[in-house]
């Protein structure tokens, strides 16, 4: 749910690179692995062990699944915290938007015309072969915050974008009204009011 | 003289298992089934929350993005696999 302005549209959504994620998978792969590993490892050592409680295939096997249902369940959650940290990039400005938990969600923007420079650092073999960096918006106000997105994707093209959208922003022509209320053809701010001595 | 290994601690003849399950306390199959079936319930009660949590959040903050749409339907369709799974593991009990 996000309050864009008439005619405002994303045009780019910056989120971390998929590697973040790979730890998690890895981590859930060995959740999933290990105890079967372990079931059967028991079971060539010691065969009688499941005829300690009843029905000991049939016990494991429901215990199991249950195991396997909550795996699932922690993964999604991890997967959801990285999907909904985002940065959406619009004609007007940038949107950060941070989920910090179930329930907890920080939004903060910046217009274009308030950054002041952007920074971004790719670090290491990895980090360049698959194309992933720190993405840093500094800001011009002292009252906002800059925006930094770690581990984000295509850092690059991140911002190229972003100095597009600022430099767009910045060259846009102003609407100048001119007022002269004593309406003799001469603007009132190219008018010299003083009443001193000329040249002095 | 009796071989060392044949010699139980407490005297009685060998291959005797003292008992591990006190007097009076019986680990029957219904009993164990009924605690399993109880916890199982409690479990999919809280599955269900915390599923409905992350729906909740994905429909409302998701931009309605195809990535989100597909991951309900993989988290979805799994879910139900694996809770078919246990129910069906648990009947063989």
């Amino acid at each position: 749910m996000l309050n864009l302005d008439n005619g405002e549209t994303i045009i780019l959504e910056v989120r971390k690179h998929w590697i973040v994620l790979v730890s998690q998978v890895i981590a859930s792969i060995l959740m999933v692995v290990l105890p079967l590993v372990g079931f059967f490892v028991l079971r060539s050592i010691s065969p009688d062990v499941l005829d300690l409680i009843p029905h000991g295939t049939a016990t494991f096997s429901f215990l199991y699944f249950a195991w396997l249902m909550v795996v699932w369940i922690v993964l999604f959650i991890q997967w959801t915290n990285y999907y909904l940290d985002v940065w959406y990039v619009t004609e007007k400005r940038i949107i950060d938007v941070e989920q910090k938990r179930a329930f907890h969600r920080e939004v903060s923007s910046i217009r274009f015309d308030k950054i002041q420079d952007i920074t971004v650092e790719v670090k290491g073999v990895i980090a360049t072969f698959f194309n992933y960096g720190d993405v840093r918006v500094q800001t011009a106000s002292e009252d906002s915050r800059d925006f930094s997105m770690t581990v984000a994707a295509n850092p690059e093209r991140i911002r190229k974008i972003i100095f597009s959208q600022h430099n767009r922003e910045s060259e846009r022509t102003q609407r100048v009204r001119i007022v002269d209320e004593d309406h003799d053809g001469v603007p009132d701010h190219l008018q010299f009011k003083g009443g001193g001595t000329d040249g002095v | 003289m009796r071989h060392p290994s044949k010699v139980c601690y407490d005297g009685r003849m060998p291959g005797y298992m003292p008992d591990l399950i006190p007097d009076g306390v019986s680990l029957s199959l219904p009993s164990f089934k009924a605690f399993l079936g109880a916890s199982f319930v409690v479990f999919l009660v809280l599955y269900i929350v915390v599923s409905a949590v992350l729906v909740f959040h994905w429909r409302r903050y998701g931009m309605h993005s195809r990535s989100v749409a597909l991951a309900e339907a993989v988290f979805g369709i799994v879910s139900l696999v694996l809770a078919g799974s246990a129910f069906l593991a648990f009947s063989q009990l």
